[in-house]
This record gives C-alpha cells, sequence and structure tokens, in this order.
C-alpha cells in the first residue's frame, strides 16, 4: 500500500477518462457525461487519499515520486505535494465532478470530445501542480494549453475564434522565454538535471543572472496570473469560453501562474525576488484597483467576473510579493477562495446564460423573486467573493493585506481600496440581476435551481461558508511550506552579500511606504 | 471564569433561527416564522439576563469562553475568543432586550406582507450578528459582527427589492461602512504592527502603549475610528443613515436607532484604554459635538418623519462620541442604552403612525393624530420629551452627564452641546406638533379610516415608553444621591475611564441649565411653528438671509448630493475613462507593442485561422504535441 504512486493515479485518473471517452462509439456518445464524472470522482478520492497520508507538520515535499525518465537530456519524472500544492491539488480535484456538472447543461455538441477535452483540462492541471521537475511542468504547464484552446475555440460563444487565438498567443508569448529560461538555468546552475531538487542544491547563480532568468520565468507567469498590463487576453477568454471553460479558467488555470512563483521563481532567484518584489507589488496593487474599476464599468456578466478576477489575482500577487508568511500564506488561501467564488460565480451567471442565452446585464433585474434559490446562492458566492468576513474571500485578504501591511501600511491602504471598490461592483452586479422590478416578459417565468444545478453550486456555497469560519485545516499545511520558501528566499539573499531584508525587529515604520512609480 | 454553554446560549439560537427560518420559511405556515424569530431572541435575552446576574457572582467580573483558532499565521494567532464583562454583558441586555420588543412589533407591522420569513431571518441574523460584534474577546471577531450587522442592514434597507431605489440606498449604507471598515481594517494591521496582539483584555493594560511611538498611536486610533465613523454615521461617513430609512420601520428601529449604529460607539469604550493613550480623544470629542450640532439643524427643516428621526439619530450618536471623546465613557454607554429605549420607542410609534396612513411619510400631510391613535400619540410623546431632555425622564439625565463631561473638559463643545439640546428640543417640539396635534391635514376619506394599531405593536411602545421614562434612573447624578446611585457608572467600571470632578454646586447649575435650555426649545418650537406659523412661512418664502439658510438646510448643505454626485458618479466615470484607455490604449496598443513583431508575424497566420479553422489548428497543435512525446520516448531507447 505505502508504494502505490497516488500522485501519478490522481492526475492520471481525468486523462485514462479523457482516452475512454474519445475511445467509445459515437452512436453510444451519451456515455461521455457518466463517464466523466466516474473519472473525475476517483480522481477526487485519490487526492483525499493523497491528502491522508500528508503529514500536516513538514515542511518539505511529501508522497515524493521520482524516476530519472529521459537521462540524456536531465529530465526526470519527479512528482511530489507540499503545504503550497496540497491545497491547489484539493481545489482542482473538488472543482473537477462540479465542473462536468456544469457542462451537462450548457453543452449541446460534440459530447465526446468535450468532455474528453475536459478531462484532459483536468489532468494536465493537476500535473502541474504535482510536477516537482522543471521539464515535466513545463510540459503539463503547455499542454494544459491545448485543450482550453479547443474547449474556448469549439464550443464558446460569437467571438470564440478571435478569443481562442488571444489567448493562445498570449501564452505561448510567456512559454518561449521560459523554456529557453530553463536551459538556460540547468547550463549555468551546472545541475546534473532538471529536478528542482537539484536546481536548489546548486550554489547561488549570480545576481544578474538570477535577474535575467527571473525575468523569463515572470513574463511566463505573469501572462498566466495574469497581472496588469499583459491581462487583456482573459475578458475575451471568459466572455467568449462556455461555462465549464470559464469556471476551469478562473479557479484553476490562473493559479498555475501564481505557483510558478512560488514553486519555482522564488526559491530559484531570491536576489532577483528581493529585487523586483516592490516593482511587482506595485504592479499587483494597481492590479487590484485597475481591475475593480474595469469592472465597475462592465455590462456584460462574465466580463465583470473576469475583472474581478484581474482585481483578486492581485490580490494574491500582492501577498506572495510581500515576502512574509501572513502575506503568501494569505495568498495561497485566497487562490483556494478566489477558486471557489470566481468559479461559483461563473457557474451561477452560466446557469442565467443557460435560460436567457444573453450577458447584458440589463437584460436581467428582480430575479430574486422569481428564483429566490439561485439568489440566494448568488448571495453566498457574491458576498464570499467582497470578502465578507466568516467567509474565506475575507482570510485570504485579511492575511495579504496585513503582509502587506508589514512591509509598509501604504501598500495596505491602497491594496485595500480594492474591498471597497470590490463590493461595489459585485453589490452593483447583484442588484442588477436580482433586485428591481422585472423588466423583461421573458424573465416572469425563469426557472429556479434544477435539483443538478444545486447539487453544481451547493457544495461551493458550503464550503466557502466553512473554509471562512474552519481555515486552520488549510493554513496549517500551508505554513510550514510557506516557511520554507522564505527560509530559501532569506538564505539566497544573504549569501548574495545584502543585509537580511526584512528583519523580524519592526523597520521604520514609512520605509518603503511609497510604491515606486512604475516604469 | 470558562462558561461556554452560556455563550452558545446567547448567540446560537438567532444563528440557527436565521438559518432554519431563511431555508424552510417558505413551506412553514404564514404566522410561524415571526414566532420563531421571536422565540430565538427570546432565549437570547434570558441568557443574557443569565450572564449578568451570574457576573455579579464571578471574581473579576469576567466571563469568557474559547472554542478554538480561527485562523494563525506569523505574527498572528485569532481565536474564537468571547468575553462578557459588565460593558458586554450590559450591552447583551439592551440588544436582545430591545431587539425582542422590536420582534414582536414586527409580527403585527408585517401581517400584511404576503410572506415574511426573509423579514424575520435577516432580522434574526442581525441578531446574532450584532451579540457576536458585543462578545466577541479580539477586534477580528468583532470584525465578524462588525461587517455582518453591516450585511444585515444592507440586505433590510433593500428589503423591498422590488423597488430599484431602496435597494440603492442598500448599496449606499454598505459602500460607506465598508470605508470605514478599511480604517478599521487598517486599525488592525497597525495595531498587530505596533504591539502584536488584537485581544481585548490585553489591549486594556495601559503599560503596553508606552514604548510604542505617538504618532504610530494616533493612526491606530484614527484609522479605528474611522470605522466606529461609518457604522455610527458621524462626519465624515453620515449620509448613508437618511437613505436607509428606506427599509421597513422596525429595522430602522432596531438596526439604525437602537443597536447597530451604537456599534462605534461600543468599540470605543472598549478600546477605551488604547484610544486614551492614543491621544485622538479630542478628535472623537469635536467630530461627535459637529455631528449632533449639524444633524439637529437638519432635523429641524426635514419633511419625512422617518428622516426627521434618522437625523436625530445621527445627532444623539453625535452626543455619545462627545461623552467617549471627553473619556466619560460610561456616559456616553448610559447615552446608548437611554436612546435604544426612546428612539426606538420614536421609531417603532411612527412606523404605527405610517401603518395606520398606510404609507404616508411627509408630516405636511398629517395633524392631529393624537385624537384617533392615543396609545401611539402618548408613547411618541414621551419618547420625544425623553428625546428633548425633560427633566426626570432619562434622556435628560444621560444627556446631562454628557454636558457635564463637556464642561469639565473643553468649554466651546459644552456651548456647542448646549446649543444643539436646545434645537434638539426645538425639532422635537416641531415634530410632536406637526404629527399629532393641530388641525389634522388629513383628507376627510382617509381620516375616517385611520385606526390605532394592534396590541401586539402598542404592547411594545407601552414597554418601550415605561423605558423612556424611568430608564435614567439606574445612574443618578453624583450630587443626587452621592457615590451609591451611580449604580451604572460603577457596574460598568469600563478601563481607561477619565473621573470628572465637579462641584455640588456646578452639578446642579449644570441640571438647571439642561432643564431650561429643554423648555427654551419646546418654547421656540411653540412659538414658531404653533404660534407663528403663517409668518415663519411667508418670512422663509421673501428673499434674505433666513430664507437662504432655511433652502441650504433643505438641501442638506449639499453635501450628500456633492458626494454622490462628485466622488459616486466620478468612481463611475473614472470607471467608464480607465474602460475605454484599456481597450485602446493598454490592449490594442502597449500590449501588442511590448509583444511587438512576435504577434505581428503570428498575426498573419492568425489571419488565416479566422476563417473557421480553428480545429485545424487545434489538430496541428495536438499533432506537435504527440511529435514532441514521440521524440523524447524515442530519446530514451538507447539506439
Amino acid at each position: 500500500m505505502v508504494n502505490v504512486p497516488i500522485l501519478t493515479i490522481t492526475y492520471a485518473l481525468p486523462l485514462v477518462g479523457a482516452a475512454a471517452i474519445l475511445l467509445i462509439p459515437r452512436e453510444r456518445a451519451a456515455l461521455a457525461r457518466p463517464l466523466a464524472l466516474f473519472f473525475t470522482s476517483l480522481a477526487l478520492i485519490a487526492s483525499l487519499l493523497a491528502c491522508g497520508r500528508f503529514d500536516a507538520a513538514l515542511a518539505g515535499y511529501q508522497l515524493v515520486e521520482s524516476t530519472t525518465w529521459i537521462p540524456r537530456l536531465g529530465i526526470t519524472y519527479h512528482l511530489g505535494i507540499d503545504g503550497i500544492s496540497l491545497p491547489l491539488v484539493l481545489l482542482t480535484t473538488f472543482l473537477g465532478p462540479i465542473t462536468v456538472l456544469s457542462a451537462f447543461g450548457c453543452i449541446t455538441e460534440r459530447h465526446k470530445e468535450f468532455y474528453a477535452a475536459l478531462l484532459a483540462l483536468i489532468g494536465f492541471s493537476l500535473g502541474s501542480f504535482l510536477a516537482l521537475d522543471t521539464v515535466l511542468f513545463y510540459l503539463f504547464f503547455e499542454l494544459m494549453l491545448v485543450p482550453m484552446f479547443l474547449i474556448i475555440g469549439i464550443w464558446g460563444g460569437k467571438g470564440r475564434v478571435h478569443a481562442a487565438v488571444k489567448f493562445f498567443l498570449f501564452t505561448v508569448a510567456g512559454s518561449l522565454p521560459f523554456l529557453l529560461g530553463l536551459i538556460a538555468l540547468k547550463i549555468y546552475s551546472g545541475s546534473p538535471t532538471f529536478g528542482l531538487t537539484d536546481l536548489l542544491s546548486m550554489p547561488a547563480l549570480a545576481p544578474s543572472i538570477q535577474c535575467w532568468l527571473f525575468l523569463a520565468f515572470a513574463f511566463a507567469f505573469a501572462i498566466k496570473v495574469p497581472m496588469v498590463p499583459v491581462h487583456t487576453w482573459l475578458p475575451d477568454a471568459h466572455g467568449e469560453a462556455p461555462t465549464p471553460g470559464s469556471v476551469w479558467l478562473a479557479a484553476v488555470l490562473l493559479k498555475v501562474g501564481v505557483y510558478g512563483f512560488l514553486r519555482f521563481a522564488l526559491p530559484l532567484f531570491p536576489v532577483a525576488v528581493e529585487t523586483f518584489a516592490p516593482y511587482l507589488m506595485a504592479l499587483s496593487v494597481i492590479g487590484i484597483v485597475y481591475g475593480a474599476l474595469l469592472a465597475l464599468a462592465q455590462t456584460n456578466m462574465k466580463r465583470l467576473v473576469a475583472y474581478s478576477s484581474v482585481s483578486h489575482m492581485g490580490y494574491i500577487m500582492l501577498g506572495v510579493f510581500a515576502l512574509n508568511e501572513a502575506g503568501i500564506a494569505g495568498g495561497v488561501f485566497q487562490m483556494v477562495a478566489h477558486g471557489l467564488t470566481t468559479g461559483g460565480l461563473f457557474l451561477l451567471v452560466g446557469m442565467l446564460y443557460e435560460r436567457r442565452h444573453t450577458l447584458d446585464i440589463p437584460s436581467y433585474g428582480g430575479l430574486a423573486r422569481v428564483m429566490p434559490w439561485h439568489a440566494t446562492a448568488f448571495m453566498v458566492v457574491v458576498l464570499g467573493s467582497a470578502a465578507l468576513p466568516g467567509l474565506c474571500g475575507f482570510i485570504g485578504e485579511f492575511l495579504v493585506l496585513l503582509g502587506a501591511a508589514r512591509v509598509g501600511w501604504l501598500w495596505a491602504a491602497l491594496g485595500g481600496l480594492g474591498i471597497i471598490f470590490g463590493a461595489a461592483y459585485l453589490l452593483v452586479l447583484y442588484r442588477g440581476l436580482m433586485f428591481g422590478a422585472v423588466r423583461h416578459r421573458q424573465n416572469e417565468s425563469l426557472p429556479d435551481l434544477s435539483l443538478r444545478e444545486g447539487l453544481v453550486i451547493a457544495p461551493v456555497a458550503v464550503l466557502i461558508v466553512v473554509l471562512g469560519l474552519l481555515p486552520s485545516p488549510v493554513l496549517q499545511r500551508v505554513r510550514p511550506a510557506v516557511g520554507e520558501v522564505l527560509r530559501r528566499v532569506e538564505a539566497g539573499g544573504a549569501v548574495a552579500g545584502r543585509a537580511a531584508a526584512r528583519p523580524a525587529a519592526p523597520p521604520a515604520f514609512l520605509d518603503r511606504a511609497t510604491p515606486p512609480k512604475e516604469d | 471564569m470558562d462558561n461556554p454553554i452560556l455563550f452558545l446560549t446567547i448567540l446560537l439560537p438567532p444563528f440557527l433561527g436565521a438559518l432554519v427560518i431563511g431555508l424552510t420559511g417558505r413551506y412553514l405556515p404564514r404566522k410561524l416564522p415571526g414566532i420563531l424569530g421571536c422565540a430565538t431572541v427570546l432565549v437570547s435575552l434570558a441568557a443574557s439576563i443569565r450572564g449578568f446576574v451570574d457576573l455579579h457572582h464571578v471574581e473579576g467580573a469576567l466571563l469568557e469562553a474559547d472554542f478554538g483558532v480561527w485562523f494563525a499565521v506569523a505574527p498572528l494567532t485569532v481565536r474564537f475568543h468571547f468575553l462578557l464583562d459588565p460593558l458586554a454583558s450590559f450591552m447583551t441586555l439592551v440588544v436582545s432586550g430591545v431587539g425582542f420588543l422590536i420582534h414582536v412589533y414586527s409580527i403585527g407591522y408585517m401581517r400584511h406582507e404576503a410572506r415574511d420569513e426573509r423579514f424575520f431571518s435577516f432580522m434574526n441574523l442581525f441578531t446574532g450578528t450584532m451579540l457576536t460584534l458585543v462578545l466577541a474577546g479580539n477586534l477580528p471577531l468583532m470584525f465578524i459582527g462588525w461587517e455582518g450587522v453591516g450585511l444585515c442592514s444592507y440586505l433590510l434597507i433593500g428589503y423591498w427589492f422590488t423597488d430599484g431605489a431602496k435597494a440603492a440606498a442598500g448599496i449606499k449604507a454598505f459602500l460607506v461602512n465598508r470605508i470605514g471598515d478599511l480604517g478599521f481594517l487598517i486599525g488592525i494591521f497597525l495595531l498587530v504592527h505596533a504591539i502584536g496582539t488584537v485581544d481585548f483584555q490585553a489591549l486594556a493594560q495601559p503599560a503596553l502603549f508606552e514604548s510604542v511611538g505617538a504618532g504610530l498611536l494616533c493612526g491606530i486610533g484614527l484609522c479605528l475610528f474611522l470605522g466606529a465613523t461609518g457604522k455610527s454615521a458621524q462626519i465624515p461617513l453620515y449620509m448613508w443613515l437618511p437613505d436607509a430609512m428606506a427599509g421597513p420601520t422596525p429595522v430602522s428601529a432596531l438596526i439604525h436607532a437602537a443597536t447597530m449604529v451604537t456599534a462605534g460607539v461600543y468599540m470605543v469604550g472598549r478600546l477605551g484604554v488604547l484610544f486614551a493613550a492614543s491621544g485622538v480623544l479630542p478628535i472623537v470629542a469635536v467630530v461627535g459635538a459637529a455631528t449632533a450640532f449639524f444633524a439637529a439643524t437638519m432635523a429641524l427643516t426635514e419633511r419625512d418623519l422617518k428622516k426627521v428621526l434618522a437625523y436625530s439619530t445621527v445627532s444623539q450618536l453625535g452626543f455619545m462620541f462627545l461623552a467617549m471623546g471627553c473619556g466619560a465613557y460610561s456616559a456616553g454607554i448610559f447615552h446608548v442604552y437611554t436612546h435604544a429605549f426612546f428612539k426606538a420607542l420614536l421609531f417603532l410609534a411612527a412606523g404605527s403612525v405610517i401603518h395606520a396612513l398606510h404609507g404616508e411619510q411627509d408630516i405636511r400631510r398629517m395633524g392631529g393624530l393624537l385624537r384617533k391613535l392615543p396609545v401611539t400619540g402618548t408613547t411618541f410623546l414621551i419618547g420625544g420629551l425623553a428625546l428633548a431632555g425633560l427633566p426626570l425622564l432619562s434622556g435628560y439625565l444621560s444627556k446631562d452627564e454628557i454636558l457635564l463631561a463637556a464642561r469639565t473638559s473643553f468649554v466651546p463643545l459644552w456651548l456647542l452641546a448646549e446649543l444643539t439640546a436646545l434645537l434638539t428640543a426645538a425639532y422635537v417640539g416641531r415634530l410632536v406638533w406637526l404629527v399629532f396635534f393641530g388641525k389634522t391635514r388629513i383628507e376627510a376619506a382617509a381620516w375616517a379610516g385611520v385606526r390605532e394599531s394592534p396590541p401586539v405593536m402598542t404592547g411594545p411602545l407601552v414597554v418601550l415608553a415605561a423605558g423612556a421614562a424611568l430608564a435614567g434612573y439606574v445612574n443618578l447624578p453624583h450630587v443626587v444621591a452621592h457615590e451609591g446611585a451611580a449604580l451604572l457608572k460603577r457596574f460598568l467600571a469600563i478601563a481607561g475611564e477619565q473621573a470628572i470632578t465637579a462641584s455640588a454646586a456646578a452639578e446642579v447649575a449644570g441640571l438647571v441649565v439642561s432643564g431650561l435650555v429643554c423648555f427654551g426649545g419646546l418654547a421656540l418650537a411653540y412659538g414658531f411653528v404653533v404660534r407663528r406659523r403663517a409668518q415663519l412661512h411667508a418670512r422663509l418664502a421673501r428673499p434674505g438671509a433666513l430664507g437662504r439658510l432655511h433652502a441650504l438646510l433643505l438641501a442638506k448643505y449639499f453635501v450628500d448630493g456633492f458626494c454622490m454626485r462628485y466622488l459616486a458618479g466620478g468612481a463611475r466615470k473614472l470607471a467608464g475613462v480607465v474602460h475605454f484607455l484599456d481597450e485602446l490604449f493598454v490592449d490594442a496598443f502597449l500590449v501588442r507593442g511590448v509583444f511587438g513583431l512576435l504577434v505581428r508575424i503570428l498575426g498573419e497566420a492568425t489571419r488565416l485561422l479566422q476563417a473557421g479553422r480553428v480545429q485545424a489548428y487545434g489538430m496541428a497543435l495536438v499533432l506537435g504535441g504527440a511529435a514532441m512525446l514521440l521524440y523524447l520516448l524515442l530519446s530514451e531507447i538507447p539506439w
């Protein structure tokens, strides 16, 4: 039992499911749905088993699976989880069956191909969170693109081709420097393999090399997150993707970018991280406010939620580059919280779209009377997203801002503007959809949540509350891993002859309080 | 002493009630949600009384309960830790006691609605979150209650959500509060940074603040006070409260008069030592006195029955902050308590009037209603006189304490407060006269149909009227009965309270002046509103200084209009501009500029694909991926 490669099984299950779905004969295509549900549920069970074996007190990688794979190129097959990847893996497997179930309502053609693509997407996403070999990560990182591209391009809305191509071009543009950076990293460091543990055990790189390589990595990850100003692919992709695609994009795909920063860029290039952290914090704060303002200007509900993602992802990056425990742990928690709340928003918005086939907010109004259950679930998710204390969004944003305040209180004050604007666009969205009189006759008779839709949204809403009140089980596991990342960043900074950048004693309080101007 | 059962019996029933009524209410018989809602609050009230009694037998007068860690990250561990000290106990009595009466009244008030389960679910949720706010043992936990009551306020202001304007008023309340809440949050962060704890018990140690820089302490105090101004509708964040009157009247009574809006005052008292050490108390006093004055002037000319009471609430909250700012914490809490009685009474009685007039709220279309609504009218009169500070009623006693504190700390503020008290008596006199006395201005047909409200509504009015008259006797002035009579002050014993010393003669003088001011204000109202109403209107209609002043007051100093137009509207405009720039500049120019050549080359490829051959493109991608995998696989084989 002990030697069962549970991580490989976790990510392989959806991939096997995808293959199985592709193999069913065309006249039995209806089987695609139960099969997809079956395999994603199995993956959820597998990940829960892995979670059961995970020792919360340990800092390093656990359940490690490591073999040589392509020795001539120094590529290894190396999987493992720590407290940073575990919550993301669980978020991914939790949303798997939910996303599949949500697809039942909105996918009306090419069922087989759709569920195969969706399961491949789920499998590759899991793989990217599990990989500890940089090339393996790169493979999963790139492979995710293919099914996502197809899901937007084939099952999307009117502008799907443009959106899919834009999504693809942006991401590929980031991947190229990332790949070159990887190869350069191996050459410069003299590491025998691309394995992360090998790379980390090499002597520190020269600061200038670190900076160049960090920029190459950061470019790829920043596009994925996305950070302002490379965010413009996101609203198009969200606006056109079908509901399950939007859910997956917001809830999981964007997290891979942040995860890349945390897993690779921070530990590998500590000196560069210290150098660039203020700039990245500034970009994050700009992203928070900018994204929120953009969301306020939208009349298309999916684009509104997409821009809210830009704002919320800004919080996560702000926490990560605060480079302290509260900030990074808050960022990791916020990734889970954002996955649930934004995923939930796309699910609920998608249910409206299935009924009325429009994303235009003014086409709705007064739905709280017509669809009370939908309105109730929507309220819970909106409040979770608006960081109401007691719901999951609050823990993440509170810790992120606490971490940012430790760098300088002005960071927290500027980032905190997002909680005001965030409440504004979310409540305005809610009023637009749910309150007021019913203005369109079609809306008079819209059916409330079906049983299937209830099963889709109820687990999300419940988890939003549960994680808000009991975040400790997650945070307990996150903290040791965050401590490990911070230890590397600080050690790296010290090796390079810099004073330990963030002393524990209170620094001069207004130190670094003014964000550097963006250049 | 640990007593988790007590805390659970206070806190859980309203939350469970909210959940059960909210989820199953629409399948229950019509009247059951209301009864359930009252029952849960009654359980809380009983438990609160039990806690109050127990407190007298406990060493150190402190009960607590710890339900484990909420979240912990270096440098901060936040526990589900609840405290019941005299201050908290007193507030739980006010919240659950007044809350229970208002729940009972609501059964009558909401009986014409088709369904009321949503209403009682939200009211229960409010009671639960308010009790959480009061009992919390640390700031983040208090913040759950703090934003929780704000949420309930938002939900209940917009209760009749099919009316777009009412839904908008809810959003306004929530957003203005969020500005304050950001201050609250930053205050917490600064506190963590400066002192490393957010637990109320730890923060009651004055020694803790000695090593902290004055500027930082001042910053903490100001940030937390900004939070208080949001919740308690003080300058600069007061303008949401008059709009909040869009909600059902029991909501105005419970949330926007008796309990939630006093949360800011409670918070200052809870952090009394911190505020005393921070040096921001003078600012608190000035803001309080200024708010009290300006709100009272606005109440003078307001024509909407509920909005007069709303401005009056803002004004009375200003009095409370004036007391807090003078370091007279128990005087502020005393006024919270008497105000809860008479203002809840005034709102409920106003609700009874509005109910009888089928929704009419304009006092220019009322008059003479005492004959038709004897119980409502009498109780309203008692509440009004308590508010005006008629000697020996509750409001007189609590306001006098505040005026005494102001006089001993800062004379100009005292003068302003006395002037405000004069205006208070004047607007109360005007309101009571225009609604209940004189010749009616209601059309004959409607007049014939006016009926007194049912006992389920008038009952709570009578109980509250008794409270409004007598509640002040728990805390008599020092001069009357020496130390023994200030029961409340001695019971509360709030940490950080500053002793006020005044000679007996000065105290008596204060009591007399307060009485004279009240009669003076009532006389002003009698003179202008009753005797010379026609002349007054003629004067106001002519161009001149008085007319301009009247216009200024009617427009509420143009503050609200300015904020809505330039701040709220400005944010929207900014959003539009940013949106335009994002599409034009960032997306079309900057991003493509950055990508430069790469995109241009790939763009050519894109153009070929725009014709819907995206599947082919996808296939190429898949094949490419497969080829890559194949290569890796082949390289594995040792040739």
